[in-house]
């Protein structure tokens, strides 16, 4: 589904990944670990495109299409789509709007999404009017994440990333949220990353696989996210580069 | 708000000619040129005899909106049109307005000089639009007469601008009187001039001034929004423009004038331009480039 291979980027004169390689089969369940500043935000907006991050060496296949040089429209349109960690407030643009939009160019069956959306909106703790606000202007922190369910859910994504899915979020809530994941998007065979600086949010997951990026790299992968969990909790992540458990 | 079809228009002006006056419930529509004749007690507003434009009066409660539509159809047309609207005490008046070209390159010149007296207790709701051609020229000057504890609420739109643009809107309020302008202008390849004045002339009266503009390419907006508090009101400026491209030029001038010491006016002016976080964002979920800066600049718009 998602191939990277020997990724370098830059942002203005920085280099922030370093030689990155990543694989994502369909429908696998993937985490990415690592504290801040190491670089895991930055891979997320540079697989879908954000010209701020120039790639200085090395590839991304989406669906057996080199998309390195895509546009970010073209990768959506692809089926790849970011679950922003703060998504920007855009004024005078509603909820509702930004939905219509997104299913008029997906071509999805109006009805049917709709009927999808509202019932997303039923098992999560938002009112129906979050739909007339303004996009994420003043939404709290499960507003935000339930207006990008929304948006996620009428794209139709084959993969999709969380970017720190709990920031923002008490443990009721994202419970919730992880639910609503489950079954809109895991159940149905998307591919998932979700990007974390603390594991808590796989838990009870069975993710296939673990990264463990630290300052530009990832330096681990491991199929066991228990022992790469454990191993980060007891020793902490710079000990992760001489961890004896995990797989390299 | 309202329909906005000329078919369905209460009033109806194609270049010089008075095409429809449709009287309805509690109104009375004339040509300017009439009321100047038929009811004396109108010229102290017009002050000399007007050759073209409409009388309004809203007598009693009106069951409908009113609607105006001014329209250029011929080449080279010049309007020059005086305009009086009066609304008596104690009602709820929708009105909405259309001046228009109807097609891109007639070099149409539209002057229009107006004035609206709200009498004591009336509320009105009052929505302008301005849709012209790529070479026209349109000078607009209105003023607005609030009476005590009137309210009006008056939008202008321009939502195709011409070649030159000069707008005036006065308002003179009266003890609790209120009005909020919004005044909302699209500019690409024109000239556009505006100027708005907020006399707070009753104790306790207030204004709220909002003005958007989008800059496209070529465009020169020189905006001026004032308020001078005679009396002890309060009020706000809110003066802000989005440029899209490079060879927009923008001025936005909030001004304020307090004579009263009790008054109280606040201001604040911004000109940015489209967010690259914004735009990657909604390009991120699927819009090209043009239609993301399309959605961001109408939702700007938006007051």
């Amino acid at each position: 589904m998602l191939q990277i291979k020997n990724l370098t980027v830059k942002v203005d004169s920085k280099i922030i990944i370093e030689d990155l390689t990543l694989f994502i089969k369909k429908g696998e369940i993937h985490v990415l670990l690592g504290p801040n500043a190491s670089g895991k935000s930055s891979l997320a907006q540079t697989i879908m495109g954000n010209p701020r991050y120039q790639i200085l060496q090395g590839k991304i296949w989406f669906k057996d299409q080199d998309i390195t040089r895509l546009s970010m429209e073209k990768r959506a349109q692809l089926g790849l789509a970011l679950s922003f960690q703060e998504p920007p407030p855009i004024k005078g643009v509603s909820l509702n709007q930004i939905l219509e939009l997104i299913r008029q160019k997906r071509g999805h069956k109006i009805k049917k999404t709709k009927q999808t959306e509202i019932e997303l909106l039923e098992q999560l703790p938002a009112s129906k009017k979050l739909l007339h606000r303004n996009l994420n202007e003043r939404y709290s922190g499960g507003e935000k994440k339930i207006a990008e369910l929304l948006q996620l859910s009428a794209l139709k994504p084959k993969l999709i990333i969380f970017d720190e899915l709990d920031s923002g979020l008490d443990i009721k809530n994202l419970s919730r949220i992880l639910k609503v994941i489950k079954a809109q998007f895991l159940s149905k065979g998307v591919s998932v990353l979700f990007i974390t600086h603390h594991g808590q949010i796989v838990d009870g997951m069975q993710p296939d696989w673990t990264h463990v990026m630290l300052n530009k790299k990832i330096i681990c992968n491991s199929q066991d996210y228990q022992k790469v969990i454990t191993t980060i909790k007891e020793h902490g992540y710079q000990k992760c580069r001489h961890c004896q458990f995990v797989d390299r | 708000m309202v329909t906005k079809s000329a078919d369905t228009a209460n009033l109806w002006i194609v270049d010089n000619q008075l095409r429809r006056a449709a009287e309805t419930n509690g109104v009375k529509i004339l040509g300017s040129p009439k009321a100047w004749t038929d009811l004396p007690w109108t010229r102290k507003y017009f002050k000399k005899q007007p050759k073209m434009g409409y009388f309004v009066w809203v007598k009693a409660q009106p069951s409908c909106p009113f609607f105006s539509c001014v329209n250029i159809k011929k080449e080279k047309t010049q309007q020059d049109l005086r305009n009086l609207v009066v609304i008596e005490k104690g009602l709820k008046v929708k009105i909405g307005g259309v001046c228009s070209a109807l097609s891109l390159k007639l070099q149409g010149q539209h002057l229009a000089q107006g004035k609206i007296v709200i009498k004591q207790g009336s509320q009105v709701e009052y929505e302008h639009i301005h849709r012209w051609g790529q070479k026209d020229v349109v000078i607009s000057d209105y003023k607005f007469y609030l009476e005590p504890d009137s309210q009006l609420n008056y939008t202008y739109k321009s939502k195709k601008s011409p070649q030159k643009i000069k707008l005036s809107n006065k308002f003179y309020l009266q003890e609790r009187a209120k009005v909020k302008l919004n005044i909302i202008g699209d500019c690409q390849n024109t000239q556009f001039e505006s100027l708005d004045e907020i006399y707070l002339q009753g104790k306790d009266s207030s204004g709220i001034s909002n003005l958007r503009f989008i800059s496209r390419a070529n465009s020169q907006i020189k905006a001026t929004s004032r308020m001078i508090a005679e009396a002890a009101g309060t009020g706000h400026l809110d003066c802000q423009s989005l440029n899209l491209d490079s060879t927009a030029r923008v001025s936005l001038i909030p001004e304020v004038t307090v004579e009263n010491d009790q008054a109280q006016i606040t201001h604040e002016a911004s000109i940015g331009r489209v967010s690259e976080e914004q735009l990657n964002y909604l390009r991120m979920r699927g819009l090209t480039e043009d239609e993301a800066i399309d959605l961001i600049a109408s939702g700007f718009l938006k007051i």
